[in-house]
């Protein structure tokens, strides 16, 4: 920190570094956060790349990595990521499904440095988890969470919830319990990316969403005081804008497995923007100035109705990925917004919710191109 | 359900919560899983000492000591270990 390389006037402080080791993944989850077309643009990031990102982003002004993928559990050099990531004092987090791996590596992770494991389940019983994730892994998350906690690292159990599994919940809810973890997340699924493939067999009805919601807050106020329960909406029901990455390009840095620097993980998807790799300049620079992160930096380039509502100071304008993908225009007001001309897009796929709730066909993410 | 502070807890950060000096804003940040609060001066004296071996009279003392009146540190503790406590950041355990 002592040579902190120069920021351009003005650059925000990023505090968070999500590290998407690679796209590869032995679940395909139908509503998957990597993109949904993954053609490689150039040859994968080596360990030298990613460590002298991780450096960088420590002189940016960064303090917590999250290793992701995909799975990271399939880069085979993972444990020298998380060393370098601790010995520059960052707090070193992994996002996993805990699939592939051995108490034997978790302890060899932990004595790398690893802090905290963020570990996801899809499904309380093994048919769903295999409707989901096309694979039923459950047994395994079990053991892995048992693990995290015998080698005194944080855990947080992950669900992300939707129309077919929202019925598990208590279940769901009662088995994290049991794991005794930090932290429990149960974020609604959002509709971008392989989610927005499913979003006729993932939205939740209005009434499947307030029992949940019901049920989170019951257990939370029950478990107060000992494990920190999260519950995130999903934007169509939130009538207006979530405050996406914290404002674009202003708390997050995301380095894709081929080396792109992106605001979101979703970006990529994003047709008319070219992003930065992270071998073309030193990172603090791309940071500044890259043109792709400057476009919907700030508020500049709001357009109506958000340049005049005073939300815009919460929400910064909502989710680019969103008003591309709903509206083909990457620059929109988000519609998730209830004040937007386009919001009638999410009201009319929140009424097709509204039928009875049962088991319907998903499309489970494809493999990734070779991007990693 | 954390109950009240009491003297003899020997308050514990829990596994996967630490300091961390910051040299941008010169103060002390409290990291744990997605989160990051950054500490006053005050606060950071006391998180630091959160170590499971001292009770909580023992920081009052080694505060008092420091040059913080008594009134006010045992106050300024029994607040921060309540925000602690109540975001799941601390453990406060009695001696066996």
């Amino acid at each position: 920190m002592s040579s902190a390389p120069e920021v351009a006037e003005g650059a925000p402080r990023p505090f968070t570094l999500v590290a998407e080791l690679t796209y590869r993944c032995p679940l395909r989850c139908a509503y998957c956060s990597n993109p949904v077309t993954t053609s490689q643009r150039s040859t994968e990031l080596g360990v030298h790349d990613w460590q002298r990102v991780i450096g960088e982003a420590e002189a940016l002004g960064v303090v917590h990595v999250h290793f992701t993928g995909g799975e990271p559990l399939l880069h085979g050099q993972l444990e020298t990521l998380v060393a370098s990531a601790r010995s520059a004092d960052l707090y070193v987090n992994l996002i996993t499904s805990g699939v592939p791996l051995s108490r034997a590596r978790l302890a060899s992770l932990c004595d790398a440095g690893l802090e905290h494991v963020q570990l996801s389940f899809q499904a309380a019983t093994p048919e769903l988890g295999r409707h989901i994730a096309g694979l039923d892994a459950l047994e395994q998350k079990l053991r892995v969470a048992g693990w995290v906690r015998e080698l005194g690292m944080a855990l947080t159990v992950n669900v992300v919830l939707h129309r077919q599994n929202a019925h598990e919940l208590p279940a769901l809810l009662r088995l994290a319990e049991g794991l005794h973890p930090s932290r429990i997340e149960i974020a609604n699924a959002q509709y971008l990316g392989w989610a927005l493939k499913n979003r006729a067999g993932l939205l939740p009805s209005a009434a499947q969403l307030e029992q949940a919601r019901k049920l989170v807050a019951e257990t939370r106020e029950r478990l107060r005081g000992e494990i920190d329960i999260l519950f995130v909406l999903p934007d169509y029901h939130a009538g207006r804008a979530r405050a996406c990455m914290q404002g674009w390009a202003q708390r997050y840095l995301i380095v894709t497995p081929d080396g792109l620097l992106l605001p979101c993980q979703a970006a990529r998807d994003l047709a008319d923007l070219q992003f930065d790799d992270v071998r073309s300049a030193p990172l603090a620079e791309l940071w500044a100035k890259s043109p792709a992160l400057q476009r919907f930096r700030g508020d500049s380039w709001l357009p109506q109705p958000c340049r005049a509502c005073d939300e815009r100071h919460r929400d910064f304008g909502g989710c680019r990925c969103q008003a591309f993908q709903l509206t083909g225009d990457e620059s929109a007001a988000d519609p998730a917004c209830r004040l937007t001309p386009a919001h009638e897009l999410v009201l009319s796929a929140r009424r097709q919710a509204e039928r009875p709730v049962g088991v319907e066909p998903l499309v489970l993410r494809g493999p990734p191109g070779n991007a990693g | 359900m954390a109950g009240p502070i009491d003297l003899e807890h020997l308050p514990q950060l829990l596994p996967g919560v630490r300091l961390r000096y910051d040299h941008r804003t010169s103060r002390y940040l409290l990291l744990s899983p997605e989160r990051g609060l950054l500490l006053n001066e005050s606060a950071a004296a006391i998180a630091r000492r959160c170590d499971g071996r001292r009770r909580v009279s023992d920081i009052v003392s080694e505060l008092v000591r420091d040059g913080v009146p008594v009134g006010r540190a045992e106050a300024d503790i029994r607040e921060l270990l309540g925000q602690f406590s109540e975001r799941g950041l601390v453990r406060l355990r009695t001696a066996p």
